[in-house]
């Protein structure tokens, strides 16, 4: 089998294609969520708990009722079917009825005829409630054994290596905090009612096919009832995954009740104080080495504040755990991983599912063993690298597109390891590196929503249209399905068309996640192509395809009805991991990932300044990669935040900064310099070899910053984001010893 | 809420004399709106003073005699973005260019106005501790006439000020002096779009003699309003500012202040870099002296 | 003196075109121009001046519509994102992002690219830091930041190239 598709056979594949939806992008005439209107359309606004758990006594809304512009105001009584979001556990009530959960907790929904009519009545809803003792962090739950979920993975024994004599050894307690997806479009929908029986819902979103659950099951409805249609979205990283179902079956249940579309658009405060976030993590990790430098066993307790509902904290969370160990040969490990459950916001998917968190721990650790080791850190971690062959934690053989020594050694010769020295004043500069992996697709646990679907018309005049069942994001889906597309069908990608992600056009192609849409759509579009192609070039054998345009070709093929459409389906080859042991072919394949980092740190004053960032990562094949760039550098700086500035101070539940001016995302002028590599080792079962790149880039950046923060002075962060602050009270501690 | 468009500064006098109940000046917007999108400001009067030119200028006034000196001029709707372009402050008020440069981002810099930025009285506000430690007065008027009060006197506490409800602030008069120097630092959670965690302003005077003939020095983000370190000051003004004096102000300096815990940093991490910047400041002095 | 009415004529010239308007005196700028004109190109990201998303320019300067009311903005000369593209062609920023692949949802970039067209009218030939001083005030979730600095640098050049 070759490594690479020859350059010369690809035509489209692997060129940087302008991206589609560019030029509406940039002249302001794209059409997101809330630049959309329809006639007699009402406003929504939620009324929401102050409580972080409280039992409901009385909701009094005739007085809100009264107020101006007011047409309806609804609560858990009116909903038509069930009063829950259906994921995984089913917990998560649309609005709160008897019990408060968390703080924000929706437990009305107000439609009038203007926004500012709606938010006014919003204090008009008397709510009595009696409170009750809420539980607010992960060590509380823990003594309450409240546990959402728990994940164990086992292999060899640990506990007899840590006895061994001479075997070294590092424990610590790592924590990180809440992450806010800070997309620049908080969410909002729109629902219609079509004037057939159902109901349409537009809006800012990751996965469809959730939405459409969450609306059926609110209102009692088939699916085929519900459409959901995608508008522009402005970004997601995660936090349009599982919360919009939220929003979208409010909006649903106005419109339902009223007879009218209803928009429901999201404040700032609001989104940010509510929605689903990067669960915060205490992990607990011991590993030991032999004193030639090979890993030897690492036992790890993994915990996750999940907030109120499970969400999709479960399997958040086993993603994580898989991936608990880092990308290298442990022969030793036991993993305990749970997910908490407090009264506090319910965490959710953000780029890297689980895996951000735990990164930080393990390639702390890395480092701390190097250090003990006397091992330089790049030099350590390569004699531990999972090689072609070798066996993940969980028992999985990695076989194929296994470019990890190729990222790690081009990655490195980008960041100058070998010749980066440290220089001495008030500002001290610094290198560390992390290796990290990330298994595409959703895995073994799930795998019933793996498959995707496309459908592939091509018109009379030659226009092809593509539908599929994931989204475009920002991440370049519809540029990139069409690059194959126009690749499969040898057609000009003008004559493509990637229209609006839609429930209607094709079968439930599960979540815009994992970083499995290159894959998975992609396949399924390729899929759709060739059996269409393979039709154009039976029926135009006699006429030598090959001097046809397209056009003509297809234009010949109408005239001898020649069946031009056709639906693809891709299903991944199949997965398994056994619950008891923790062992299994978890996922079908990896991105093989390294970052180093370069900063200065102000010994004074504990700032750090990010002077370079090297980003690598094995993808397959780049199907586009002035977009794969754009995907490293994006994740990257996300990963920058998440290192330095990037938490959510919670007080009783209560999320203090909700705002742009006090959860600070990284700013233009904190940009460094950053250098993509992008390394090609197909994937057999990609689509051109492509594998995925969506999440990768961000989940090295924390450990290589805090590593470079070390290198430079000679301190250790257990914690993120390693603000001055912290910084300066470990430099002081040092300085006293 | 009632609006109200005075077209010169008499009328926006006589709109505040004659109304009751809450009252805000609009000028730049910057503070105002994100307060109303709060909901704080629910039934009050506005008075957008933001078309009246003349309140827009930045000059200097030569002295009317020989006690009060010359100085200069900033109308309190001059935006930070008009005192970047200002040579005379650039030239008269270093320290005040330098915090305009890096408050907020461009487009706060075209809007929000100095004065704004003094009447919302918040310790973090960049513009203040420049003005302050350049012994800067405000201007107040009303329909009684004008008084004048040392800026550092303005605010006594967070976004509580002396200003008279039927006052406004008509400009800032800086003391114009010859052979000054000035430097404002701060700290942030990041570039631009920050509020500083800490800052310090320096104002110096100096006559050629060891000890400097003025030394103001002023602090954001560390006390309930922007303050004065006047114990640092006095022990420049005493023994002139060397190595051995900048180490014990930086002691000083941190017994002068009053910090809080908050969502953006800690007390004891505010107090230590108030030493840390002094030394950092003055440091910079000692060794690029200007003329 | 009195109040301003509930409804109030305002003169306004956008994109070119002048405008007399009759709003309420308390609207926002940016409701001016999204809800009463459908120029939804201008965002609203945060509402409190925090994002840059609704960056117009007013008389030639950025300023964030979401803080200023519309009767601010009387008599002035308001340029949006619309603006810059009239008569379907793309003004040479534009085409820069989308060379450079600079947008990616693109819900920052009518403000990012209205900053920059400021920005490169001040300074024809910007340093990397001067962009991203620049920049300051429009936040991106997406980029990274890079690729729009690489748009702007390239935009100055054509700019340069073509005078």
């Amino acid at each position: 089998m070759t490594n690479t598709f020859p350059e010369s056979s690809l035509s489209i594949v692997g060129k940087s294609v302008k991206r589609l939806d560019a030029p509406d992008k940039v002249k302001g005439t794209a059409k997101y969520i809330d630049d959309l209107s329809f006639t007699g359309m009402l406003y929504g606004a939620v009324v929401r708990s102050p409580h972080p758990h409280a039992e409901i006594l009385e909701i009094k809304i005739e007085k809100a009722l009264k107020v101006k512009g007011i047409t309806g105001i609804y609560t858990a009584k009116d909903i038509p079917g069930k009063n829950i979001i259906p994921l995984i556990h089913q917990d998560q009530p649309l609005l709160a009825e008897k019990t408060i959960n968390h703080i924000g907790e929706g437990i009305a929904v107000i439609a009038g005829e203007s926004l500012l009519a709606a938010k006014s009545a919003l204090e008009a809803v008397k709510i009595k409630y009696k409170p009750l003792a809420p539980t607010l962090t992960m060590e509380e739950a823990w003594e309450k054994q409240d546990i959402l979920t728990h994940w164990t993975i086992v292999n060899g024994d640990v506990e007899k290596i840590f006895q061994e004599p001479g075997t070294i050894m590092i424990e610590d307690t790592y924590y990180t905090p809440y992450q806010e997806h800070a997309y620049l479009e908080t969410n909002g929908m729109i629902a219609v009612l079509d004037g057939l029986g159902g109901i349409i819902v537009y809006g800012s979103l990751q996965c469809p096919f959730y939405v459409q659950n969450a609306v059926a099951a609110v209102l009692g409805i088939p699916l085929n009832k519900v459409r959901i249609i995608q508008a522009t979205t402005g970004g997601g990283f995660g936090g349009k995954e599982d919360s919009p179902s939220l929003p979208a079956a409010m909006a649903a249940l106005m419109a339902w009740k009223s007879g009218r579309p209803v928009k429901l658009i999201f404040e700032r405060e609001e989104d940010m104080a509510v929605m689903s976030k990067r669960h915060p993590a205490r992990i607990d990790y011991k590993s030991a080495v032999y004193p030639d430098g090979r890993l030897a066993a690492v036992e790890i307790n993994y915990c996750l504040n999940g907030g109120a509902y499970a969400t999709l904290s479960p399997v958040v969370l086993w993603r994580g755990a898989v991936h608990a160990a880092g990308p290298y040969k442990v022969p030793n490990v036991k993993i305990n991983a749970y997910v908490l459950k407090t009264n506090t916001i319910p965490c959710g998917a953000f780029r890297g599912f689980g895996e951000p968190q735990v990164a930080f721990a393990s390639e702390s650790q890395m480092d701390r063993l190097a250090e003990k080791l006397c091992m330089d850190p790049l030099e350590f971690r390569l004699k531990n690298i999972l090689r072609k062959g070798e066996q993940t934690i969980t028992g999985q053989k990695v076989e194929t597109s296994m470019g990890f020594e190729e990222v790690i050694e081009k990655v490195t010769a980008r960041a100058d390891w070998h010749n980066n020295q440290p220089e001495n004043c008030t500002r001290k500069r610094g290198i560390g590196i992390a290796l990290t992996y990330y298994g595409v697709g959703l895995g073994a646990r799930g795998k019933h929503l793996n498959p995707a679907g496309a459908n592939v018309v091509i018109a009379p005049d030659g226009s092809v249209t593509l539908a599929v069942g994931t989204t475009e994001l920002g991440q370049g889906m519809f540029t990139v399905l069409a690059q194959i597309a126009s690749e499969t069908l040898n057609c000009p990608i003008d004559l493509i068309r990637v229209i609006e992600p839609d429930t209607s056009r094709v079968p439930d192609s599960g979540p815009t996640v994992a970083s499995r849409t290159t894959l998975m759509s992609g396949n399924a579009v390729k899929n759709a192509c060739l059996e269409i192609k393979a039709r154009m070039e039976k029926a135009l054998s006699n006429e030598n395809i090959n001097k046809l345009q397209f056009q003509e070709a297809a234009a010949e093929c109408i005239k001898k009805s020649v069946h031009l459409a056709a639906h693809g389906w891709a299903v991944p080859p199949w997965t398994t991991f056994d619950e008891v042991t923790g062992q299994g072919d978890t996922y079908i394949t990896y991105t093989w990932s390294a970052t180093i980092a370069e900063t200065e740190v102000d010994m004074e004053t504990g700032e750090v300044k990010v002077i370079k960032i090297v980003s690598g990562h094995d993808i397959g094949k780049v199907i586009n990669p002035q977009m794969g760039e754009g995907q490293i550098e994006g994740g990257v700086m996300q990963g920058v935040g998440y290192a330095l500035t990037e938490e959510h101070i919670v007080n009783n539940g209560k999320i203090l900064n909700n705002q742009f001016s006090t959860y600070l995302i990284p700013v233009a002028p904190d940009t460094p310099e950053i250098i993509s590599v992008i390394v090609e080792n197909a994937f057999h079962w990609g689509p051109y070899g492509a594998k995925g790149l969506g999440e990768a880039p961000l989940i090295g950046v924390a450990p290589a910053i805090t590593n470079s923060i070390a290198n430079a002075v000679g301190i250790r962060l257990n914690e993120i984001p390693a603000t001055p602050e912290r910084i300066r009270h470990k430099l002081q501690e040092k300085a006293k010893q | 809420m009632k609006i109200y468009k005075p077209s010169s500064i008499n009328e926006a006098l006589k709109i505040l004399h004659e109304l009751s109940g809450p009252r805000y000046i609009l000028a730049g917007g910057t503070d105002l709106l994100v307060q109303a999108k709060d909901g704080v400001l629910l039934k009050s009067s506005w008075i957008d003073i933001s078309g009246i030119n003349e309140l827009k200028v930045i000059k200097e006034i030569p002295a009317q005699n020989e006690k009060t000196g010359s100085f200069i001029w900033i109308g309190c709707c001059a935006t930070f973005n008009d005192c970047i372009r200002s040579a005379i402050i650039e030239k008269h008020i270093p320290s005040l260019h330098q915090a305009c440069k890096i408050v907020g981002g461009p487009q706060i810099r075209n809007m929000g106005t100095i004065g704004g930025n003094i009447a919302n009285a918040s310790p973090a506000a960049d513009s203040v501790p420049p003005l302050i430690s350049a012994g800067a007065e405000l201007e107040l008027v009303s329909l009684h006439g004008k008084r004048t009060v040392l800026l550092e006197e303005f605010a006594t506490g967070p976004r509580k000020t002396i200003l008279r409800e039927d006052e406004i602030i008509l400009g800032i008069k800086v003391p114009k002096d010859k052979n000054v120097t000035g430097k404002f630092m701060r700290l942030g959670t990041r570039t631009s779009m920050a509020i500083s965690k800490v800052s310090i302003a320096i104002h110096l005077k100096n006559n050629g003699k060891s000890t400097p003939e003025h030394v103001g020095i002023a602090l954001g983000s560390v006390a309930p309003t922007v303050i004065r370190a006047k114990h640092t000051e006095r022990l420049f003004i005493e023994r002139g500012i060397n190595q051995n004096t900048i180490q014990e102000a930086s002691n000083i300096i941190m017994t002068e202040v009053s910090p809080i815990n908050d969502i953006r940093s800690t007390k004891e991490y505010r107090r230590a870099m108030c030493g840390i910047l002094l030394t950092r400041i003055l440091t910079s002095f000692c060794v690029t002296p200007k003329p | 003196m009195k109040p301003l009415p509930k409804k109030i004529t305002i003169s306004i010239t956008i994109n070119e075109t002048p405008h007399s308007i009759i709003i309420e005196p308390t609207m926002r700028l940016i409701d001016l121009l999204r809800e009463k004109l459908f120029l939804t190109g201008t965002k609203e990201g945060c509402g409190k001046g925090e994002c840059g998303a609704c960056t117009i320019l007013v008389n030639g300067k950025t300023v964030l519509s979401c803080l200023m009311l519309a009767i601010q903005a009387d008599k002035a000369k308001i340029t949006t994102i619309e603006g810059l593209s009239q008569n379907k062609k793309t003004d040479p920023i534009q085409e820069a992002f989308i060379q450079e692949g600079a947008s990616q949802c693109g819900f920052c970039i009518p403000g990012m690219i209205v900053s920059s067209k400021a920005l490169l009218h001040e300074n024809s030939n910007p340093s990397i830091e001067e962009i991203k001083y620049g920049l300051g005030g429009n936040l991106c979730r997406c980029t990274g930041y890079s690729k729009i600095f690489k748009a702007v640098q390239c935009a100055s050049k054509t700019k340069n190239e073509n005078i």
